[in-house]
């Protein structure tokens, strides 16, 4: 079920007034299970077996790790890689090459497809086995509570991808009905239909334009697409965040922060830490630190190959959790290249951090702090920019032709005469595409100056602080904006698909 | 919660005058044109204003031709007169079956001819939108668009409900009789209807565009259509107008959508004539690249073979007979 549609406020505003009237939380938690069975239905019989089937079997799976007086690594082990090998032949079944066309054949047949969030799930459970198995959450011993954990619907589909010691106690205790909780979450719920309809949308209708069919461009609309779409994937996927957050707020549940203002990072490392911040944190406990750990005891020596042993150990998990992070967006060869460029970047900034400071001092940038936040931020944008290419083209090869056009024919620019030279430039048919992207470019300076002003003072704090015809008005707007700037067309998230 | 309950409502309540305000602002404002979920249609590049001002005159014509863009552009009441035919273009643009229904229903009485001819081709195009807005927005008001309109919104994109709100909160501030039509110098509004395309465009690059659909044969509106006729014993001819090679060609179900409206029309006793049939298309010596403006619409060179040979073949061979 999609957020933006009529179903979805139905069912979240009949769920929310039901879930108060409840008192007991043994009936609350049935309520939320039903309810987010509910809104999985949409995607169909077999997809909410199959997820009801893989929480019922994990639920097991951890009581009896949890039960075990000493640690059961190989049953531990079975249960992980059950999880994962679901994943991967539902993720992947359809788009092996080696097995081609047989392989999507049988696979339509079957009706094998990616099931709606289960990349999320997935990685929620796994992360529960190992918290369980690391003995840092107990086994929950309630099938109803374990459910809602997993299943509650807000998250469901897209994340975030949450951690049992947070979730789980929210869910022990039925919490009384808190205005302000409620109206912050309305809020929120506002403000994440604002980034995907308003923002997210409009910037997708010319990316869609352009990387629908890349080859037919070349130069300033490739340039313009490509920044669009950074913007495009941030507003979709934090919009998202932003419902999801807010509709888990209406029931009294705080969900993990996603995303804090990424393209403000002035460094690739420091981006990993605002950007899809539950996977990237999951990637960092569950895959990076462990693989750190492991290699870090089988490489005692303090050099190898000339080169520092940190410094391998270093590389290694990068590139291996970069893969990951690649193949776990999609299977194409352009999400693997996705994956590695940030695993490179990464691995690159670390090894370079003396020279890099060398640099620094030469240019006597530490006396011009704003200059070097701006130049690091605006580096750091770019290099994000050229890793997007590879996420939203189609293939490697559309990927390719991208990178190598982005800058051919910028003269052009140049030689602009009349707005029919404007609308040959950006390869629009109408001055209303044309105005399309004026809106587009518009509203990408407002998120930025938002942002901006949010990194220095929380606006909603500040918001709250005003008289409340003030914030009401404010609200007003964004209503309004979405009415009269909204794209409806689109409505399905980017994430949705992974 | 009643006090949460009743801050909600308050909000939404308080939102009303917000949003009419917000379209009026955009509707009669220096911004009416910018807003993207706000279109203006009044005195459109469809010509429709001036189309139903002069379609308020009640004359009669030989031929009175109802469809789409491909009616208003396709025939030219010049070449029709050569032969001593007058004729009429009651079209807007996009304009589906259901479209049609509602105007053919308020001009059927009201507009005196011979012959009606409807044109086919976007019968069942999916979303009569544009047409519902540019119609209400250029027709005065009237049952029928009232209730074309009414339809139009329920259920629909909020572009399309601001739209035709926008539309009559329009009249307001600017009735319809001081509109003003808007030129461009690609269109040339001709007399009894017909909009001339005066630019060439790289008709190469717009039919590479052209990928592959498919036509919906969703046949509701259009047997509303025929039962509308029939009813008011109105002659009426259908036609479906030539395309271009391409776009048949990428039409996957293109001879079911034939198949089915030669059906229909049989079964109403009425005629259809397809003017795609190999043999009056090699007559008529069309050629995608010469002759077509885009993959639908033929340029002033094929607007004139097209018209000379159906009338060569349709009418002056029955008004000789």
């Amino acid at each position: 079920m999609n957020f933006i549609s009529f179903e979805f406020i139905l069912l979240a505003s009949i769920s929310f007034f039901i879930y108060y009237f409840i008192s007991s939380s043994k009936w609350r938690l049935y309520w939320i299970v039903a309810c987010s069975l509910l809104f999985y239905l949409k995607a169909g019989i077999f997809p909410i077996l199959l997820l009801t089937a893989v929480v019922l079997g994990n639920f097991l799976a951890a009581r009896f790790i949890a039960a075990a007086p000493r640690p059961k690594k190989g049953f531990f082990i079975a249960a992980v890689l059950a999880n994962v090998l679901v994943l991967a032949f539902f993720k992947y079944f359809n788009s092996v090459s080696s097995l081609g066309a047989f392989a999507t054949q049988a696979g339509n047949a079957a009706g094998i497809s990616l099931p709606l969030g289960m990349s999320f799930y997935i990685f929620t459970l796994i992360g529960y086995l190992v918290d369980v198995y690391r003995r840092q959450a107990p086994g929950e011993q309630n099938l109803a509570r374990f459910s809602s954990f997993i299943l509650f619907f807000p998250k469901l589909a897209q994340g975030p991808i949450e951690r049992a010691g947070r979730l789980l106690p929210q869910f022990q205790r039925a919490e009384p009905f808190s205005e302000s909780g409620a109206s912050d979450g309305l809020k929120q719920i506002v403000w994440g239909i604002f980034k995907k309809v308003v923002i997210a949308d409009r910037l997708g209708v010319y990316v869609n334009q352009v990387y629908g069919s890349p080859r037919d461009y070349s130069g300033i609309p490739l340039l313009v697409a490509t920044f669009f779409f950074a913007f495009q994937i941030y507003a979709d996927f934090s919009g998202y965040t932003d419902i999801a957050l807010g509709g888990a707020r209406l029931f009294g549940i705080r969900l993990s922060p996603n995303f804090r203002r990424p393209y403000l990072s002035r460094s690739i490392k420091e981006f990993w830490t605002r950007w899809h911040i539950s996977l990237s944190t999951w990637l960092r406990d569950y895959l990076h630190m462990p693989i750190a750990f492991a290699l870090s005891r089988r490489m005692p020596g303090a050099k190898h190959l000339g080169v520092q042993t940190e410094k391998w150990i270093y590389l290694i998990s990068t590139g291996l959790t970069f893969f990951v992070c690649g193949i776990w967006h999609g299977v194409g060869w352009n999400f693997v290249v996705w994956g590695m460029l940030f695993g490179v970047y990464l691995v690159f900034s670390s090894w370079s951090r003396k020279a890099r400071k060398k640099v620094n001092r030469a240019l006597h940038l530490r006396r011009l702090p704003n200059v070097h936040r701006l130049v690091s931020v605006l580096f750091t944008f770019c290099l994000v920019c050229l890793a997007w290419i590879f996420f939203r083209a189609q293939s490697l090869g559309d990927a390719g032709y991208v990178v190598s056009h982005l800058f051919s024919g910028l003269d052009r620019v140049f030689q602009l005469q009349s707005v029919e030279d404007i609308l040959m430039l950006f390869r629009v048919k109408v001055k209303r595409e044309l105005l399309e992207i004026f809106i587009s470019f518009l509203l990408i300076l407002f998120l930025i100056i938002l942002e901006w002003i949010q990194e220095r003072k929380p606006l909603r704090l500040f918001l709250r602080k005003q008289p409340i015809w003030v914030h009401w008005a404010v609200y007003q707007v964004f209503v309004l904006a979405i009415i009269f700037f909204g794209v409806f067309k689109q409505t399905s998230f980017i994430y949705f698909n992974f | 919660m009643q006090h949460f309950i009743k801050k909600i409502s308050v909000f939404i309540i308080l939102l009303i005058p917000g949003y009419l305000f917000c379209l009026i602002l955009f509707t009669a404002g220096p911004l009416n044109n910018w807003i993207p979920n706000v279109r203006n249609f009044t005195g459109g590049y469809g010509h429709s204003l001036v189309r139903f001002r002069e379609a308020a005159d009640y004359q009669e014509y030989d031929l009175v031709f109802i469809g789409s863009s491909r009616v208003y552009r396709g025939f030219d009441p010049r070449v029709f007169e050569r032969y001593g035919l007058s004729i009429f273009n009651l079209g807007s643009p996009a304009q589906t079956s259901f479209n049609t229904y509602y105007l053919a229903k308020k001009y059927i009485d009201r507009i005196h001819a011979s012959l009606f001819v409807m044109e086919v081709s976007s019968l069942a195009d999916n979303s009569p939108d544009e047409s519902s807005i540019d119609l209400i927005s250029n027709l005065p008001f009237s049952r029928e668009m009232f209730e074309m309109g009414m339809k139009t919104i329920r259920g629909k994109q909020i572009r399309t409900v601001n739209s035709i709100l926008a539309a009559y909160l329009r009249r307001i501030f600017t009735p319809l009789n001081k509109a003003r039509q808007r030129y461009d110098p690609e269109n040339k509004y001709i007399s009894r209807g017909y909009v001339e395309t005066c630019r060439m465009r790289n008709v190469r690059d717009r039919l590479n565009m052209i990928g592959p659909r498919q036509k919906n044969i969703e046949m509701s509106s259009f047997r509303e259509i025929l039962e509308l006729f029939r009813e008011h014993k109105k002659p009426l001819l259908l036609i479906l107008v030539p395309l271009s090679k391409k776009l048949k060609e990428n039409t996957s179900n293109y001879k079911e959508f034939v198949e089915a409206v030669r059906k229909e029309t049989r079964r109403y006793g009425y005629s259809f004539i397809d003017f795609n049939e190999k043999w009056s298309f090699k007559k008529m010596e069309l050629d995608d690249l010469v002759d077509f403006y885009d993959g639908s619409h033929l340029n002033q060179k094929g607007v004139e073979k097209f018209n000379r040979f159906m009338i060569e073949s349709h009418f002056v061979k029955k008004a000789s007979q």
